[in-house]
């Protein structure tokens, strides 16, 4: 509180960490981190086809087993194991989200910093573009996108990206609009450093924390969509397994065969969770405003 | 059709604040100021919307022959083809298509859907309620239970009471409405034999006791979607004015812990809190597609669908026009209260 630190206050002030260190100090950081990192763990075994059975190979004789042993979360109406299939469905989610955001991020960060930085006309057309952009609803852009480019992965991941690009550059653009003047960036400029050096060394590092938060955020919401589209037919295409597929199938068969509808329900909780876990609990050890906390 | 629309509001808006914000008569300059900045921004951004609707729906492979054509379209001679591009007036500029959409989008009409020979504006007239009172109900469930659970947690900051607030606020907020919307159809149908969308939509004005069965379990899965993040939002508003020195100085002044909450704090918290129920309702006119899907409800969400499937690219346009257009009100709309309920802006 006191704008003077006495010796005694220093002496007590515990050991300065770093922002992973004030991430696993947090409940939600520490949840976050280990539910992401069971979702990222997921889908290298998915990668590296680790799965107890193929995910898309059917056992007709083992039709709608419950869970065993042998199909630990039991199987689908083609006798497919449906935990292979959730990991399975998982890795596309995750895959169409780290496209999406990867592609989202990187185009709007660029857009929102290059707007606040030099301002004027190119901030205009930015912001205008993302006003658009904004004036609808997130889900119903992404359906329109997916419907013009059709169906698939890429196409789905393309969708989402162009729905969350403002996101990103509305982000990128605060922090820059409000370092723009900043005294240090004006002693820079006095020193005559150059516009890019300003720009890297001086601005970015100061996005970049908002960034990182916004994209574990966007990941959640991506795998959130991405799974939504797949619901409704329009995103991942069978017998590719994706997880809101794998609950639009089990709309007929939840009432009898409750795990076809609650592995797949619970792995996108899971994975939703965990992202919105971990962005929450990176915003708060990223904020340097509470790095003393 | 949809700029008449947004105008008319804002001139009975300008009625309602005059009323309202200032009985000695006129509204105060800046807000006027306001209104027409906002008002022109608001077409401007309407304008862009509809370049982007039509743009985004041109890039559609194959061409509405196909799209009601099929297979059979292969088999078309050119003169024929040429004969239909003609009709769907496709062979024209994009530029004239654009123009000629927009200039009779502005006199109400938004198209006709090819299948059914209805025209969208008369389909958009009967969806539109069912999403509206869709969306009401979902928002009306999800600010007070939101806000409740708001309250709750913030209370007590980082107590057992937080913790459990925040836990089923971050639930609902990652649970999934069509994840939500399956699980109550199919067990709750099952089980208890009950089936919400077993009939026809019913109007409220028809049959009441029906309606309300058709939209209890919808605006359920769709009222938690919205409480989640005002839930958020009403937490971290209450911690934060609850810290300022007004608030210190209210206690101070002796006054009961019920009035410093609800008057003082509230009422400063109450900004952010309208701004989040306003975006939340605005994204619920279309962002309630999967729902409206699951729940068999006719609204504007399910009529782009049904469109999508149809291949019937011009009720996918308007339609989604229509919602963007709603979508930019009701964010005008949220701005607007946001400014007469800010006492900071009231006063000036």
């Amino acid at each position: 509180m006191s704008a003077i630190a006495t010796p005694a206050t220093i002496a007590a002030a515990p050991r300065r960490r770093g922002w992973f260190g004030r991430l696993l100090q947090s409940p939600s950081g520490r949840i976050g981190l280990v539910l992401a990192a069971l979702v990222a763990l997921a889908a290298l075994a998915a990668v590296a086809h680790l799965l107890p059975h193929d995910p898309v190979e059917q056992h007709p004789l083992d039709r709608l087993l419950g869970p065993s042993s042998r199909y630990w979360l039991g199987t689908d109406q083609f006798g497919r194991d449906i935990f292979s299939r959730c990991i399975e469905g998982a890795k596309s989610s995750l895959q169409v989200a780290l496209v999406a955001v990867g592609l989202a991020g990187a185009v709007g960060t660029v857009a929102g910093i290059a707007a606040g930085f030099f301002g004027g006309v190119l901030d205009g057309i930015v912001m205008r573009i993302a006003d658009v952009l904004f004036a609808f609803p997130a889900i119903l852009l992404a359906l329109a996108i997916v419907s013009a480019l059709g169906s698939g992965w890429f196409n789905t991941a393309i969708a989402i990206a162009i729905v969350y690009v403002p996101i990103f550059a509305r982000v990128a653009r605060g922090p820059v609009l409000a370092l723009r003047d900043a005294d240090f960036i004006r002693a820079g400029r006095v020193l005559g450093f150059s516009s890019p050096r300003l720009l890297f060394r001086h601005i970015l590092p100061n996005v970049a924390a908002p960034v990182i938060v916004q994209v574990t955020l966007s990941l959640s919401w991506a795998i959130l969509t991405e799974s939504s589209l797949s619901f409704l037919g329009l995103g991942t295409q069978p017998p590719e397994a994706s997880l809101g597929l794998m609950v639009s199938d089990a709309r007929a068969l939840a009432a009898d065969y409750w795990w076809t509808l609650a592995a797949p329900a619970v792995a996108i909780t899971l994975a939703v969770v965990g992202l919105n876990l971990l962005g929450d609990g990176l915003r708060d050890a990223l904020d340097p405003t509470r790095a003393r906390d | 059709m949809t700029e008449p629309l947004i105008e008319a509001s804002a001139q009975q808006l300008v009625d309602v604040d005059v009323d309202a914000v200032a009985p000695t008569g006129r509204l105060p300059a800046f807000l006027r100021h306001w209104l027409v900045a906002r008002l022109i921004w608001s077409i401007a951004t309407l304008v862009g919307v509809s370049i982007l609707v039509f743009v985004i729906l041109r890039v559609v492979p194959g061409n509405q022959i196909d799209a009601a054509f099929g297979t059979e379209a292969g088999a078309l001679t050119p003169a024929q083809h040429a004969a239909l591009a003609h009709y769907y007036g496709i062979d024209r500029s994009l530029w004239s298509q654009y123009f000629s959409w927009i200039g009779s989008v502005l006199t109400g009409n938004l198209g006709i859907a090819l299948n059914t020979h209805l025209s969208v504006a008369s389909m958009t007239r009967s969806a539109l309620p069912v999403t509206i009172e869709l969306a009401l109900l979902a928002t009306i469930l999800g600010t007070l239970a939101g806000v409740a659970l708001g309250l709750l947690s913030a209370s007590r900051p980082n107590g057992v009471r937080d913790t459990v607030g925040q836990s089923i606020g971050l639930l609902a907020l990652s649970v999934p409405s069509f994840v939500l919307g399956t699980a109550i159809v199919t067990i709750v149908a099952a089980k208890f034999n009950y089936f919400p969308n077993g009939g026809e939509y019913r109007a409220p004005w028809q049959s009441l006791s029906e309606n309300v069965q058709q939209m209890v379990f919808p605006a359920l899965v769709l009222g938690i979607a919205v409480a989640a993040p005002v839930m958020r939002t009403t937490r971290s508003a209450m911690i934060e004015v609850g810290s300022r020195d007004f608030v210190r100085t209210a206690r101070g002044k002796g006054l009961s812990a019920a009035r410093v909450l609800f008057r003082h704090v509230l009422g400063n918290a109450a900004i952010p809190i309208v701004t989040m129920v306003g975006i939340q309702f605005g994204y619920l006119l279309g962002g309630a597609v999967i729902v409206e899907q699951i729940f068999a409800l006719p609204g504007i969400g399910r009529q782009v669908l049904q469109a999508i499937e149809d291949r019937e690219y011009a009720v996918v346009q308007s339609t989604v026009l229509v919602i963007a257009a709603a979508f930019v009100l009701v964010n005008f709309l949220t701005d607007l209260t946001y400014r007469w309920i800010d006492p900071r802006v009231r006063e000036q």
